[in-house]
């Protein structure tokens, strides 16, 4: 998959527009044969037409009817362009929005997202403008330009020379252009990232800034990445200066040629004063459409930097994908729903899991406590599979989790946890998403994550609009949404990953409490707090990536040393 | 057009430079169009049999050597000054942005504001530069023309002058028309940026609650709607070019057809001979009086563009700053804090603090306890000053708090948030965000007392790893975040669920640093975990944004009030 494979099923249009724009620029052309023809014909003695007016003015029709066939022609190209890049345009988007998707959380936060939101925006927009400068107008120059030159040497062989000579050296020009600034538009758009990043930073951290009373220094920082920028920039304007001088001075030596050869009158060169008129006009069209032309190799230039972006984006592995087993079992109580048998993984060279062995049945409360760095939020990303082991097995309904679908597993975990959560959407939309609860359920669900209250204290009730990240809400209420969606969407496995830090103990218990009623439920319950995990049925202690302790709270009180100092602590505190 | 003004506003600085390029434009303008009448005569020398050309050809050579130079040094001159003037308002949109209020950050989407720093200036520098440069260019190119063609044959000249109104008729009627599509075109750019960085932020729930489809349905609904408006906006642009081009061809025509008659009939009130020749550079003449009309068009998409943006630009410009506060120092620091009947809220209809009073004197360590969105949260965004109460005021050394300059405020305060941020750079650069001139083993004794150093042990290059390089768990990053704000010694401390996150454990050896840090030092610690507020000297229980009890923890345990309830609820 590269930045182009969307672009395959509009390649009819891609080739068709610009073969609608031959036809332009051959009405262009014939416009600069019928004027010769006059001017020899009519103006010149010893013309066939000579002083034959009506002729002349039949002409001068001529030119008119072939400038509308020129611009109706023209018009089907721009319809056929601006059709097509938008529609490519959308297709690329669907395409990396899509690729994003099958990415897993970690991949996305290694790529950066500030440069995946650039993916999606300014590079698309670059490729997809350099597609529709391609249809448009790419095809003019160089037609213009060959055609120019075959005129030249229907007019005259010299002629065609001393115009062959001078269109060379400004494609040169062109091309030292072309192939010297590419790298230049890349490192640009690099500065550009890191301006992005600056700029989110603040956008993320404006408290933290303002905080500290940094803003004087966060600003300088942000002038010197701006400065950056723009001298890379200056870079690029330095080398494409040079464009339209040389382009003007070599086709006006050529001029200065087709003179001499006019002048110098050789018996085979002899140049009519029609045709040396017609070579003029010949050469300024052709250096006009070259420089339209050196417009566009920059912003192609900015199209093909964007589509190697792209490119090196689609190259990212999926590394998770999906298995093959279609159905699943239902399990009934007791068997068990995962196994981790001596599981061990590695990020960038350091272990987080160590030789893990954990089981969880259907029906069972497991606790899970483990300090920060203790690898347990790895090992929940693991029950969704968000990573893969590099040894050991991960047994998942009997069999390797590798088989399953990816859906299959991940839709039948709810799961609240540190991160994020809520969108922007009407409290109803964040806990339905989509799947078509009813009224009743949902309430319940607020009910028992003690979110009912004030949820209902709103004028809107649950129409209530969140915004992004739900940042219109304390800590407390978007923990407690979170916590009725997920015991909304409960299907077969529950986990609640430090899911109520931000709660009081009051609410906590009472949470707490509504979520063990379920006596049937899987559960994993992730704290810090010994307090909530001490009722499960079988509590695992983490610590640096290895299990240091499993069993109930009283076996854990007398064999693990890890468990009682945190208890201990706690209780002191009492 | 005021819009216009205010864009030649960012030229007044640079205007020496601008009188450059415009004499630059003068003199290559000026060789480019003289050649052409240099040939037209060499052509009438030809007719009339005189075949000595070199003393033009050695004027057209020097022609062709100042337009080079003369070329080379607009070009220049334009892209260099334009790059200059984008870079200042890149820069002078930050520092509205970094002073302004919280609230703006608050209110606006994320992914919208981020557009503004890249997107919408790098449109104004497609759309300004080169457009200016093709209007610079253009109007001298016109005049100059203009004037030859009058020399020429002030009748085909007039004919000309007369109908060119219709070509730029027709560009100004099709760009009119249009400019709503380019702010459409913009308007759904931005939602589905929006959209996008959304679903980055929260991919994990996505996954896992299998929203991907109905993800990527709702962007593809977005998607459709860039599509639509992408269209039209492109499609209008791409009218402009070929019109104006078709007129000009008609303008062509109708020279050639006068030309013709001109040349048949040489009536006497020409004033002198029309000859082949003159008609020659007059069609030359024609065809370069018309050109610049096409790249103003062709650029007057790129303005639109960049006008949509420059919109969006001023908008943002043109916004409040904060208010820096009053011009009070804390010299010698906080001696205390009083809050006077304080109602705040975020919206109007909903009040969060509906009445507080506290006191907190120097050297006090204070909890704010309580149920979930009762205001714990909100007192601390007022004490900063990111948001002002309603009504009510909050009093620092018996002074209002708005008298006291901001910075020097903050300068007193040290907050620890809920959310942990943490900035592009290397962790060691994190941690001494507050004191830029600290030393490294200032910043690894604060790393030793936040319980961090374990972890910056664990880093591959340790201080000096890259945060972009690292996924590190909520609870890391408060823990850097712990040891950014003990790197600067703060007397008065805002701490909000600072070691909610954290395991006990480390909380229990971290708070015993706390108590050495925060020993002789003011502090409001917003935490729900009772541990922690047990070693308070004052205790302010909240509830539905009233402050219901205060005390310490054994007055209050005898009160056997709301506070012994919310301690008992510890055992379930």
């Amino acid at each position: 998959m590269t930045a182009f494979t969307p672009l395959k099923k509009y390649r009819l249009g891609v080739v068709l527009a610009p073969a609608f724009k031959l036809v332009e620029c051959l009405c262009e052309l014939g416009v600069t044969f019928l004027v010769r023809n006059i001017i020899d014909s009519v103006f010149t003695e010893g013309g066939s037409n000579y002083r034959d007016i009506g002729y002349a003015l039949m002409m001068a029709a001529w030119i008119l009817g072939v400038a509308v066939i020129g611009f109706s022609f023209t018009m089907i190209t721009q319809y056929m362009a601006a059709r097509t890049s938008s529609n490519y345009g959308y297709d690329l988007k669907l395409a990396i929005f899509a690729h994003l998707n099958r990415l897993s959380p970690k991949q996305i936060d290694d790529f950066g997202q500030a440069k995946a939101l650039n993916l999606l925006g300014s590079d698309t927009y670059a490729v997809q403008n350099g597609i529709q400068m391609f249809m448009r107008l790419l095809v003019r120059a160089p037609f213009l330009v060959v055609g120019s030159l075959v005129a030249g040497f229907i007019i005259n062989v010299y002629a065609g020379i001393v115009l062959a000579i001078g269109l060379i050296c400004c494609a040169l020009v062109l091309f030292i252009f072309m192939k010297k600034v590419p790298s230049h538009y890349q490192n640009l758009q690099g500065e550009l990232d890191s301006i992005a990043t600056s700029g989110n930073d603040l956008i993320r951290g404006v408290r933290v800034i303002h905080g500290f009373s940094k803003e004087e220094r966060e600003e300088a920082k942000f002038a010197a990445r701006a400065d950056s920028y723009a001298k890379e920039a200056r870079i690029i304007w330095r080398i494409s200066s040079f464009i339209n001088p040389l382009t003007f001075a070599f086709l006006n030596l050529a001029l200065i040629g087709v003179l001499i050869l006019g002048s110098f009158g050789f018996s085979y060169s002899q140049l009519s004063v029609g045709s040396i008129v017609a070579l003029v006009s010949l050469l300024t069209q052709s250096l006009t459409a070259l420089l339209q032309f050196s417009r566009l190799a920059s912003n192609l230039s900015k199209g093909l930097a964007s589509k190697k972006r792209i490119d090196a984006f689609f190259q990212i592995p999926v590394l998770i994908d999906d298995g093959d087993l279609e159905e699943e079992k239902k399990l009934s109580i007791g068997e068990k729903l995962y196994d981790f048998k001596d599981v061990s993984l590695s990020f960038g060279g350091e272990a987080v899991l160590s030789k893990v062995n954990v089981s969880i049945a259907k029906g069972e409360h497991i606790g899970i406590i483990g300090g920060t760095g203790s690898g347990k939020s790895v090992f929940l990303s693991l029950l969704g599979r968000y990573n893969d082991v590099d040894s050991g097995e991960v047994i998942y309904k009997g069999h390797d989790i590798k088989n399953s679908k990816l859906e299959n597993i991940r839709t039948h975990i709810a799961m609240v946890s540190q991160k994020g959560g809520l969108f922007s959407g009407t409290i109803k939309d964040n806990l339905d998403l989509g799947k078509g609860f009813s009224e009743e359920e949902i309430i319940s669900a607020l009910k028992k994550a003690e979110a009912y209250d004030f949820v209902f204290a709103y004028e809107d009730k649950m129409e209530h609009m969140l915004a992004e990240m739900g940042s219109n809400l304390s800590g407390g209420q978007r923990q407690r949404l979170l916590i009725a969606r997920a015991l909304l969407h409960y299907d077969e496995l529950l986990v609640l990953d430090d899911a109520t830090s931000a709660l009081d103990y009051v609410t906590e218990a009472k949470i707490r409490k509504e979520i063990f009623a379920k006596k049937e439920s899987t559960i994993v319950l992730v704290s810090q707090r010994v307090t909530s995990v001490m009722g499960c049925d079988r509590i695992y202690v983490f610590d640096n990536g290895k299990i240091v302790g499993e069993g109930k709270h009283d076996d854990l009180l007398k064999t693990c040393p890890v468990y009682i100092e945190t208890y201990a602590a706690q209780v002191k505190q009492q | 057009m005021k819009r216009i003004i205010s864009v030649f506003g960012y030229l007044r600085s640079r205007r020496y430079l601008v009188v450059l390029a415009l004499v630059c434009a003068l003199a290559a303008v000026g060789a480019k169009l003289a050649i052409p009448y240099i040939v037209g005569i060499s052509l009438d020398q030809i007719r009339a049999g005189n075949m000595n050309l070199t003393n033009y050809l050695v004027l057209i050579g020097v022609l062709i050597g100042i337009g080079s130079f003369a070329r080379f040094f607009f070009d220049y001159l334009v892209s260099i000054t334009g790059e200059a003037i984008i870079s200042s308002m890149r820069k002078e949109l930050y520092h509205k942005l970094v002073h302004a209020p919280v609230s703006t950050f608050d209110q606006k989407k994320e992914g919208d504001m981020l557009l503004l720093f890249t997107n919408d200036i790098d449109n104004i520098r497609t759309g300004f530069v080169s457009g200016a440069a093709a209007f610079f260019e253009g109007v001298m190119q016109i005049a100059i023309t203009v004037g030859l063609m009058l020399y020429l044959n002030w009748l085909l000249a007039l004919i000309v002058i007369v109908l060119t109104p219709l070509s730029i008729i027709v560009s100004n009627f099709i760009s009119k028309a249009n400019s709503s599509s380019f702010r459409k075109q913009n308007a759904a750019l931005a939602e589905l940026s929006a959209y996008g960085m959304e679903s980055l932020a929260n991919i994990e729930t996505i996954q896992s609650y299998g929203l991907s489809k109905s993800r990527l349905e709702r962007f593809k609904e977005k998607g459709v709607e860039v599509r639509k408006a992408q269209f039209k906006a492109t499609f209008a642009a791409a009218w402009i070019n070929p019109s104006s081009r078709l007129v000009n061809n008609m303008i062509y025509g109708a020279v050639v057809i006068a030309g013709c008659l001109l040349l048949y009939h040489q009536p006497a009130f020409l004033g002198k001979a029309f000859t082949v020749g003159f008609l020659s550079s007059f069609l030359t003449y024609c065809y370069q009086y018309m050109a610049p009309f096409n790249e103003i068009a062709d650029a007057s998409g790129d303005i639109l563009f960049a006008f949509a943006s420059f919109d969006r630009y001023q908008k943002v410009m043109t916004e409040e700053s904060d208010d820096i506060g009053g011009e009070l120092e804390l010299p010698r620091g906080i001696d205390s804090v009083e809050g006077k009947n304080i109602v705040f809220g975020y919206d109007p209809g909903r009040v969060v603090l509906n009445g507080i009073h506290f006191r907190i004197e120097k050297g006090e360590r204070v909890a704010l306890v309580g149920t979930t969105g009762c205001g714990k949260t909100t007192i601390i965004n007022l004490l900063m000053r990111f948001y002002d109460p309603q009504s009510g005021a909050i009093e620092v050394n018996e002074k209002a708090i708005p008298q006291y300059r901001k910075t020097s405020l903050r300068e007193h305060i040290g907050m620890v948030l809920q959310q942990s941020v943490l900035f592009d750079g290397t962790i060691g650069e994190n941690i001494a965000f507050g004191k830029e001139d600290a030393t490294e083993e200032e910043i690894l004794e604060a790393c030793v007392k936040a319980k961090a150093d374990n972890l910056i042990k664990r880093l591959p290059k340790g201080l000096d790893t890259q945060v972009s390089s690292l996924s590190l768990s909520s609870g890391e990053r408060q823990l850097i975040c712990l040891a950014r704000i003990l790197v600067c010694k703060p007397e008065f401390v805002l701490l909000d669920e600072a070691t909610s996150n954290i395991d006990l454990r480390t909380e229990i050896a971290l708070s015993g640093g706390f108590d050495t840090l925060l020993k002789g030092k003011t502090s409001v610690v917003v935490a729900h975990r009772l541990s922690t507020i047990v070693g308070a000297d004052k205790i302010l229980v909240m509830d539905k944004g009233k402050i219901i009890e205060a005390g310490n923890f054994k007055s209050l345990m005898e009160k056997d009030g709301f506070f012994a309830k919310l301690y008992h609820s510890q055992f379930v």
